[in-house]
C-alpha cells in the first residue's frame, strides 16, 4: 500500500490506530492470557527463599507480663501434619540463687539460680519441649546446659522441660507423626524446677519460656 | 509497505537501544552476589580476641597429631589433626559455635573442614562466660604453613543462605612451624569444654 494513497489519507486518523491496536490486543490474546498463570509459575518457582519470611522460624511475639503469672495462649503445628492449641497458666514461683541443683554447681565466675515455675493446663495439652531462659537487665538470655560444673560422682538426671517426669502427658511421636499420651495422665497443676547459671553481677530480671515459635511468654522473677 | 518497513526498523532499533541501555545498566550495577552475599570478614591473627555478631573468639592454642581421642572414641587419620584451642564468650544468647562449619584455608586456597570423626560438642556457651573448647580439624600436612582459619559467626540454618559474617584468623605457622607440627605424634586427648569464667 502506497503512504500517498488518497483512501488513506482521508480517513480519520483514531480509527486506523483503534484497529491496529485491537489487532494487537486479538494477535497477543493468548500470550496476554497466559501471562497471568506465567508469572504465578516464576513466583512460586524462586520463592522457596521466602518460606524464611512465611514460616514462623524465629521467636518474634512475646506474651509478657510484669508479674509472675501469665496465661499463655497459641496454635501449634508439627510438619503440618498435626495441628493443636497450647493453653496454660505460667506462674513462676521463685527464682533464688542456689549452691548447687540436679548434680551440678556454678562454673567459676558465675552464680547458679533455681527456677522453681508452677504450670496449670489441660491434661490434653501438649506441654513437653519447651525451653526456659532467665533474662538480665540488658535482655541478655541465658540458658540451661552451660556455666556449670558437674558435681564429682553426681550423675545429672535427664530432665523433661516442663513437664513431670513420671506423667508428662501428651508428646509427639516424631517417628508415627502421631500424638501418644503418657500412661499416667498429668495433673491439672504441677511444679518443675530448672537451674541457670549467669556471670556474677548479673540479676536475672525476667524468666522466658517457649515451645514453638514464634509466640513465647516472658515473666517478672517476683521479689 | 515502505511505512511497515519504517516501522519495523523503528522497532528493532528501539528493541536494541534498549538492550543496549539494559546491558550498560547490569553491567555498571552490582550484581546480587557481590552485594547480598558479600560476606562480612573480622581478620585477627593468633591469640587475638575478635568480636562478631554472636559472640567474641579467639583462637589461643594451635597443636597438631594424626590420633585424636576423647574419653570414648579415637581417631586415626593418614594426614594430621590440627587442634584449634578456642576461646568463646558470647553475647545476647546461648551459642554453639560454628564447629562444623568452620574451615581451614590454605594458602593455596584449598579448604579442610566439615564435622570430625571424634569431637566433644563446643557449647553453648553462656553470654558473659568464657568457654574453651578444642576443636579438631583433618588436614594434609603440606596445607599447614600459612593456613588461615574461616570461623563463621553461626552455624548455616536449616533454611536460608550459609553465614555470611565470618572470621579470618591467620594461624601464624610459618614453614619451619609446619614441618615441626607435621612431625609431632603424640595423641591429643581432646578435654571436654571447660568454663574459664568472666
Amino acid at each position: 500500500m502506497d503512504a500517498d494513497a488518497p483512501s488513506v489519507a482521508d480517513e480519520p486518523a483514531t480509527p486506523r490506530h483503534a484497529t491496529a491496536d485491537r489487532r494487537w490486543w486479538d494477535r497477543n490474546k493468548l500470550w496476554l492470557l497466559l501471562l497471568a498463570p506465567l508469572l504465578a509459575l516464576a513466583l512460586a518457582a524462586s520463592g522457596f527463599r521466602f518460606a524464611r519470611l512465611y514460616v514462623p522460624w524465629n521467636y518474634t511475639r512475646p506474651q509478657v507480663t510484669a508479674g509472675t503469672t501469665l496465661t499463655f495462649n497459641q496454635d501449634w503445628a508439627y510438619q503440618a501434619k498435626l495441628k493443636g492449641h497450647r493453653q496454660a497458666t505460667l506462674t513462676v514461683v521463685s527464682v533464688r540463687t542456689a549452691e548447687s541443683e540436679d548434680g551440678r554447681k556454678a562454673a567459676p565466675g558465675a552464680i547458679l539460680y533455681r527456677i522453681e515455675l508452677e504450670f496449670s493446663a489441660a491434661p490434653d495439652v501438649l506441654m513437653e519441649g519447651c525451653k526456659v531462659f532467665l533474662l538480665g537487665p540488658d535482655g541478655t538470655m541465658y540458658g540451661r546446659g552451660s556455666g556449670t560444673v558437674d558435681l564429682p560422682g553426681a550423675m545429672p538426671g535427664f530432665s523433661l522441660s516442663c513437664v513431670p517426669r513420671d506423667a508428662p502427658g501428651p508428646s509427639i511421636d516424631a517417628v508415627h507423626d502421631v500424638i501418644k499420651t503418657s500412661e499416667r495422665e498429668r495433673p491439672a497443676t504441677w511444679r518443675v524446677v530448672e537451674s541457670i547459671a549467669l556471670p556474677e553481677g548479673v540479676k536475672p530480671t525476667q524468666v522466658r519460656v517457649q515451645w514453638d515459635p514464634p509466640d513465647y511468654a516472658l515473666l517478672g522473677v517476683g521479689s | 509497505m515502505i511505512r511497515a518497513s519504517r516501522e519495523t526498523l523503528l522497532t528493532i532499533l528501539l528493541i536494541v537501544a534498549a538492550l543496549a541501555v539494559g546491558n550498560v545498566i547490569t553491567a555498571r550495577l552490582p550484581k546480587a552476589d557481590e552485594v547480598a552475599n558479600l560476606p562480612f570478614v573480622h581478620t585477627a591473627a593468633l591469640g587475638v580476641p575478635v568480636t562478631m555478631r554472636t559472640g567474641t573468639f579467639a583462637v589461643t592454642k594451635v597443636d597438631a597429631s594424626p590420633i585424636v581421642g576423647t574419653q570414648l572414641d579415637t581417631a586415626v587419620t593418614g594426614g594430621l589433626f590440627l587442634v584449634l584451642t578456642v576461646d568463646v564468650t558470647a553475647s545476647g544468647e546461648p551459642l554453639y559455635p560454628a564447629s562444623d562449619d568452620l574451615r581451614i584455608v590454605a594458602s593455596d586456597g584449598r579448604e579442610f573442614g566439615g564435622r570430625p570423626p571424634v569431637r566433644e560438642v563446643c557449647g553453648p556457651a553462656q553470654p558473659g562466660l568464657t568457654l574453651t573448647c578444642m576443636l579438631p580439624v583433618e588436614i594434609t600436612p603440606d596445607a599447614l604453613a600459612g593456613s588461615r582459619l574461616r570461623l563463621p559467626a553461626a552455624n548455616r540454618d536449616i533454611v536460608g543462605p550459609g553465614e555470611s559474617e565470618y572470621a579470618e584468623i591467620d594461624l601464624g605457622i610459618s614453614a619451619d612451624a609446619a614441618a615441626e607440627l607435621a612431625g609431632r605424634t603424640t595423641p591429643i586427648l581432646l578435654a571436654k569444654p571447660t568454663v574459664k569464667g568472666k
